[in-house]
């Protein structure tokens, strides 16, 4: 039986962002995600992009404690795991290293 | 009260799973019902038909990539849309290629001979989307196994297709075959002709038809509008041809392992079907046959087949699963 590959870590533009988000304001709904990334997220692929990285174990989500007023459903918030505040740092360490150009 | 996104829920959970719908599609409709409710609390009522608007978008994506994504295996779906783009492609420079040879070659300005060809286009596209998407879904499935999923995939960008080639078919092929025929009388020295039946669109041949609706039956002018008749059902049932032929296709990929096999049911299909066109065409200008029945025959006879042969390699796989089963069993 071929040997199982070792998980690689990847993290790309945009969950980079979502995580700078994410650790600079604690927790936030999809849609302030979008508001917060000055259009760079399109709310049609922030979700998509949000289900991967939790998946991936870089943020967790919970629903809204209170329903939205006038009976909307709850909204889900998302929040930083450490694995992924982790990981921002390791990746904003070596973008600072090896191409500093490309640093934020 | 239905609140905005709701029936789209509902919509969405017949086709995903609960994780799909809890992780991804529920938090799309809380941020839009959130949002609209915050607009319609502030009076902004053009804000909140935007909310709207914006969240449905965003709803269809997330749906799409759900719906992409949970096809079994990508891979045959983008095999079968690169074959199928490819197939299109060729055809298509096929055609207008040999258009240019036959009416453009020596033309004295080379570079406005090829724009005047390119009014070809559209009349190239009406044979090379239904021709090319068919072969190309043969050659990319050939040899696989066609999983519902792909299956209703495929079908969805038929009917795209299909939407698309109405739109050609009825609209953009009249004016360009016109706009050809006006360059070419003009590089004669002719004055510009006026516009056939071929030259018309949908609605300027569905006007013509009620405004000759009068004629008595069997009179010469009725036969006219027969042809006209004639003419605008076999618009339509030609552009949804794509999606039939695209089923037909994908039949023959279920029904047969060997390439040799169905490439003989792809060439048969495609043949049968335009022979099937010009024979209903024929009796329905005898008089034997309705217009739109005779436009639609062949595509209810193609589709006919399609489902049958389906059936027939889903009772094949059914009878060896079966045997297998025994087998194991024995």
């Amino acid at each position: 039986m071929p040997a199982r590959r070792p998980r690689v870590l990847t993290l790309s533009a945009k969950e980079s962002l979502i995580l700078e988000l994410l650790v600079e304001r604690d927790e936030l709904y999809g849609l302030q995600l979008v508001a917060a990334s000055k259009r760079k997220l399109k709310r049609g692929t922030v979700y998509v992009t949000l289900g991967r990285m939790e998946e991936k174990g870089y943020i967790t989500s919970r629903l809204e404690d209170a329903p939205a007023d006038m009976g909307g459903m709850p909204r889900r918030l998302y929040q930083a795991t450490p694995l992924g505040r982790r990981v921002l740092a390791a990746w904003s360490a070596a973008t600072t290293h090896l191409m500093p150009e490309f640093a934020r | 009260m239905s609140r905005p996104g709701d029936r789209l829920r509902v919509f969405a959970a017949r086709a995903c799973s609960a994780h799909t719908m809890a992780r991804l599609i529920d938090p799309v409709i809380a941020d839009l019902q959130a949002e609209h409710s915050e607009a319609l609390r502030h009076g902004r009522i053009w804000r909140s038909r935007w909310v709207c608007l914006a969240g449905y978008i965003a709803f269809a994506k997330v749906f799409m990539m759900c719906e992409w994504s949970a096809v079994d295996d990508a891979r045959p779906l983008i095999r079968a849309a690169a074959c199928s783009l490819g197939a299109v492609a060729l055809l298509t420079a096929v055609l207008v290629g040999l258009a240019y040879r036959i009416w453009l070659t020596g033309a004295p300005n080379q570079l406005d001979a090829w724009r005047v060809a390119m009014f070809l286009l559209p009349q190239a596209l009406a044979i090379s989307i239904p021709v090319g998407l068919m072969i190309g879904v043969a050659i990319g499935l050939a040899g696989q196994k066609v999983s519902v999923r792909l299956a209703s995939a495929l079908a969805t960008v038929a009917l795209v297709c299909s939407i698309g080639s109405v739109a050609n078919i009825g609209w953009l092929l009249p004016n360009a075959n016109q706009a050809f025929r006006i360059a070419m009388a003009r590089r004669i020295g002719l004055a510009p002709p006026v516009k056939g039946d071929a030259e018309l669109t949908f609605g300027e041949l569905d006007r013509l038809i009620q405004r000759r609706g009068g004629f008595p039956v069997g009179s010469y002018e009725w036969d006219g509008v027969n042809r006209l008749r004639i003419g605008y059902h076999a618009r339509w049932a030609i552009a949804f041809a794509t999606f039939v032929l695209t089923l037909f296709a994908m039949s023959l990929v279920q029904c047969s392992r060997r390439r040799w096999t169905m490439g003989i049911g792809v060439v048969a299909g495609l043949f049968g079907y335009y022979v099937l066109l010009y024979v209903c065409r024929f009796f329905a200008l005898n008089h034997e046959l309705a217009p739109p029945a005779a436009a639609w025959l062949p595509n209810l006879i193609l589709a006919l087949m399609a489902m049958a042969l389906m059936a027939l390699s889903a009772r094949r796989r059914r009878d060896r699963e079966g045997l297998r089963a025994e087998g194991a069993e024995g």
